[in-house]
């Protein structure tokens, strides 16, 4: 139980036993020495005084009496009035006696000594002494000797009054003495204080040796464990004790060893750690000034500085000087926020040579407050050979991407150049064969427009392949239907499909009147490339087109198309790699089909662009399935039920233009102009042609501005066909008729092209080669808007 | 507060008193006996008488305290004293003195020579003999005789008071000798006015 209380309770027992005895002995002895102050305040409050009021008294008395004789002796010497005068002052005097004696013996009761009331007989003995001291006096004014001779009398009772007070004294006196005798019996009473004292004492003593003896010697193990923990020793004895508080202590002192034994361990992996970043890393940590107050032997190997050199220098000692003094202070405003700063620095070794490191900058912070940096770690990793290797890449990646430019450029540049001629060849056969002709020569005509159409097909593949490749293709974002894209698309092909006795079918579900938005003429494009494939490689048999539009969410249909043919079909091992560029099934296929192989590799790639997807299945001999989805989001409009088809030349449906109608064609190339105004002629319309924009000008300055439509031909010798325009439109402004339309007529198809016309003051905008019908469009949207 | 009513009443007294004494001495040139004797026949005087002559040695007496029922606790008056005063009464009356209210002592030696002496009298325990009285008692006493006297208004007649030397010592502080002796007084304008001594021997003899 004892071995239960805390190291304080231990300590504070000894002295509470002390103050519990000092306690008990100042009571006791206070309560003796109150009892016996009592007593003597008893023998104060009786009988001393008595003692001594009678003495007084006694003497008073003696005194009075004493005058009283002398007055009587002397009267002669005196008159009767002297004599009363002063007999009156004795009387008064004894009077006052009187009245003390009284005073003094009334405040008793009565105390009977010798069967006698010792306070009645003084009254009594008192009284009979007045009375005659009183005649005594009363006769002296009178008769002298009578009054000598009552005073004797007076003092015979002054005598008996005397020997009543000596007895009284002597009352008085054996009291005291009794009370003084009971006073010093009192005073050696027996008290019990010595005996609980020694009790106490003897308590207090055990209580001190019996807490120290086993708290001491507990203690002194442990303080002895702890000694040799703190020496790093942690074989320490575990002694068995049954004190609690002792056991306490024993658990904190073996769990202090864990501690020390856990930290030992995460010191020995901290270290091993070390080793390991040491081998790898330039480590060094800095106070906050950017004092070196670490470095490892890797960034001594690395910088050439010796580890001494390094410690105590500042760290701008391995700064290259590359990096301006704001990239320094920007690392500083991050590491001193808390923060980590990361990046590739080149750093300067001490013989001069530089060396790229990856870097860390960690601030530290106080172990007792998080948000105190106390310094600096910084952490590298040598990256001059990645560096180097990382420059040649980009050199490399430079002439790449050149080549991949040129490349575009070329492709551009080659796109107008093949266009020009290939327009001229086109637009020449279209103008030939609408003449009269013989069977022969027309169906060898009709030959060659098919080829020349083919070979531009083909160009435009190539064109739209390196377009997308390049990433330079955009996509339209316009509202159609497509029911009628579908119905229209399916028409145009059935004269190919007839042409090969092949059956053409559009299936379409849950399609009708509803608005998409997307690229039409893109979908056209892949449409045109499966369908197109399936018809070629599909000798008897049928062409299926199954389309769908599934609701995808509230904004976003997916359009599906399945294609479906019953021709040669695909060998297994040629599908992973069919939607590759340039890729055909083999060398042969080009050879026997034709084609660029480029179809599939771009229908790929719009549909990807489309954010849609492409696949296909096949079997050999029994045919082939491609399938596309692309999402296309929601319109509110609704399809009008009209079916478009493009009208043939012959059917073109010509209006009666205004009166003297002029139109100006600004083209340099000589077949160009053959072939359009051929198409104009048709039209009914004639115009003057300018060979470049110099030409343009003056022919309209002459004219003095009287042409209704100018036909801008954009690259031309000596001022090309944008300077021109935006020469007309400046001049326009003081000279010419403001709102003289320009339709740009270019060979240039890349994006962008119809930007460029518009901004530089062009109305419209068409492409080589001509199409007939678009231009009659043009033509009559203009003309009849003035 | 209240010293200050005492102290003022206590001046009050004190400044009566030296009044009194120093009006006493005013007249203090006392008249001879015979002029007394011849103004007292006009009247409106005061006469104070002290007793007659009286016993010194008297073994017989009881040694008790007075009691003054009974005569033989007392100082009486001798023969000598008896006849005293009885040829005094005569004198006066001879001389026609003409006598008013007397008071008398209650002791037996006074109301021996009242009765003697003026004849008619009544007593007055007042003028009880202050001798053996505390010191207040006779202080009270001698006051008593000194207001008697003051508010005497008898102008016709002599007024008279039998008593004792203290009383008219504490009194007015004049102590008449020998026994038998009468003190005038007369008030004039609210003042006592001691006017001299009639000695027993003074009185003519009767013829």
């Amino acid at each position: 139980m004892l071995g239960s209380l805390s190291i304080r309770d231990r300590f504070l027992i000894s002295p509470l036993i002390g103050v519990l005895l000092t306690l008990i002995l100042y009571f006791t002895s206070d309560q003796i020495l109150q009892s016996h102050a009592k007593l003597f305040s008893h023998i104060n409050e009786s009988n001393l005084p008595q003692i001594s009021e009678i003495s007084q008294v006694t003497l008073l008395l003696s005194e009075s009496n004493s005058e009283i004789i002398t007055l009587l002796l002397e009267s002669e010497g005196f008159d009767e009035e002297e004599i009363y005068v002063e007999g009156k002052k004795q009387l008064n005097n004894l009077y006052r006696i009187k009245e003390r004696l009284a005073k003094s013996i009334n405040e008793q009761e009565s105390l009977i000594i010798d069967d006698e009331d010792i306070f009645l007989a003084i009254k009594n003995a008192f009284r009979d002494y007045l009375t005659e001291a009183r005649l005594s006096i009363e006769m002296s004014s009178v008769d002298a000797k009578q009054a000598s001779y009552e005073l004797v009398l007076a003092n015979k009772k002054l005598k008996t009054l005397n020997q009543l007070f000596l007895k009284l004294s002597q009352h008085y006196s054996n009291n005291l003495t009794e009370q003084a005798k009971l006073v010093e019996g009192t005073l050696y009473q027996e008290t019990y204080i010595t005996e609980l004292a020694i009790v106490l004492i003897a308590l207090m003593l055990w209580s001190a040796f019996y807490f120290s003896k086993h708290t001491s010697k507990g203690l002194t193990q442990v303080y002895s464990a702890l000694i040799k923990l703190s020496k790093g020793d942690i074989a320490i004895e575990n002694y068995q004790h049954n004190d609690a508080y002792i056991k306490n202590i024993w658990t904190a002192v073996c769990q202090f060893k864990q501690s020390i034994e856990k930290s030992e361990r995460y010191q020995n992996e901290l270290l091993i750690q070390k080793f390991a970043m040491d081998q790898h890393f330039i480590i060094a940590t800095t106070d906050l000034k950017g004092v070196i107050t670490y470095a490892n032997s890797k960034f001594s190997e690395i910088s050439g500085y010796s580890i001494d050199e390094l410690i105590g220098s500042n760290h701008r000692i391995v700064n290259s000087g590359n990096q301006p003094k704001v990239y320094w202070q920007n690392m500083f405003n991050i590491v001193s926020k808390g923060n980590v700063w990361h990046d590739e620095v080149l750093n300067k070794a001490k013989d001069g040579s530089e060396y790229w490191v990856d870097t860390s900058i960690i601030p530290m912070t106080a172990v007792e407050d998080k948000n105190k940096i106390t310094g600096y770690i910084a952490i590298r990793t040598d990256i001059t050979d990645k560096k180097l290797q990382h420059q040649k890449l980009i050199d490399a990646n430079v002439i790449a991407e050149s080549a991949v430019i040129a490349k575009g450029q070329f492709l551009a540049s080659m796109s107008h150049e093949i266009r020009t001629p290939m327009n001229g060849v086109i637009g020449m056969l279209e103008l030939v064969l609408n003449n009269e002709l013989d069977t022969k020569n027309r169906q060898q005509l009709e030959l060659a427009q098919v080829s020349a159409k083919s070979l531009l097909s083909l160009i435009n593949d190539i064109l739209d392949f390196s377009k997308v490749d390049a990433g330079k293709l955009e996509l339209e974002s316009t509202e159609f239907s497509l029911q009628n894209l579908l119905s229209e698309f399916t028409e145009s092909m059935q004269i190919q499909a007839k042409q090969k006795d092949v059956l053409l079918q559009l299936t379409m579900k849950n399609l009708s009147d509803k608005v998409v938005i997307g690229d039409p003429g893109r979908i056209r494009q892949v449409l045109t490339n499966l369908v197109g494939n399936a018809i070629k490689f599909t000798k008897k048999g049928s062409v299926s087109i199954e389309v769908k539009l599934i609701e995808y969410s509230e904004s976003t249909w997916h359009f599906n198309c399945v294609i479906t043919d019953t021709g040669i079909g695909l060998p297994q091992k040629s599908l992973e790699n069919l939607f590759d560029s340039f890729n055909q099934v083999d060398a042969s296929t080009t050879r026997k089909y034709g084609g660029t192989g480029l179809g599939l590799a771009i229908s790929k790639r719009l549909t990807t662009l489309m954010a849609g997807d492409i696949s296909v299945t096949s079997e050999v001999k029994v045919g082939s399935s491609f399938q596309f989805t692309i999402p296309l989001s929601k319109s509110n409009k609704i399809v009008e039920k009209t079916i478009q088809r493009p009208p043939t030349l012959a059917e073109l449906d010509i209006p009666t233009w205004p009166e003297n109608t002029r139109l100006l064609l600004v083209e340099d190339n000589r077949v160009n102009q053959l072939v359009i105004l051929g198409i104009l002629k048709r039209f009914g319309l004639k115009a003057d042609v300018a060979i470049n924009g110099a030409k343009a000008i003056s022919a309209l300055e002459q004219s003095n501005n009287c042409y209704d439509v100018i036909l801008m031909d954009c690259q031309m010798p000596e001022m090309d066909g944008y300077d021109a325009t935006r020469h007309i439109r400046k001049n326009q402004l003081v000279n010419y008729s403001a709102s003289t339309p320009i339709i740009a007529l270019t060979a240039n198809a890349m994006n962008g092209d119809r930007e460029k016309c518009l901004k530089a003051g062009m109305n419209d905008y068409l492409t080589k080669p001509i199409e007939p019908e678009l231009l009659l469009t043009k033509l009559k949207h203009w003309l009849f808007i003035q | 507060m209240n010293n200050k009513i005492f102290g003022l009443l206590f001046l009050v007294i004190i400044s009566t008193w030296s009044q009194r004494v120093a009006a006493m001495e005013k007249y203090a040139a006392e008249q001879p006996a015979h002029e007394l004797i011849e103004s007292l026949k006009s009247g409106g005087y005061i006469i104070y008488m002290r007793h007659g002559i009286t016993k010194r040695k008297d073994k017989n007496r009881a040694k008790k305290a007075i009691d003054l029922t009974r005569c033989e606790t007392q100082r009486n008056l001798t023969e000598e004293g008896q006849l005293q005063v009885a040829r005094i009464g005569k004198v006066i009356k001879s001389l026609k003195i003409p006598i008013g209210k007397v008071k008398s002592s209650p002791y037996c030696r006074t109301q021996d020579t009242a009765k003697a002496v003026f004849g008619a009298y009544e007593v007055d325990d007042l003028l009880a003999y202050s001798m053996a009285k505390l010191e207040k008692e006779s202080a009270k006493l001698g006051q008593h005789l000194y207001d008697s006297i003051l508010s005497v208004t008898d102008t016709k007649n002599n007024t008279v008071f039998v008593g004792h030397t203290a009383n008219l010592k504490d009194g007015l502080n004049i102590w008449p000798k020998p026994e038998g002796v009468a003190v005038i007084f007369k008030v004039e304008q609210g003042n006592i006015i001691f006017k001299g001594m009639i000695k027993p021997d003074d009185w003519p003899s009767v013829k």
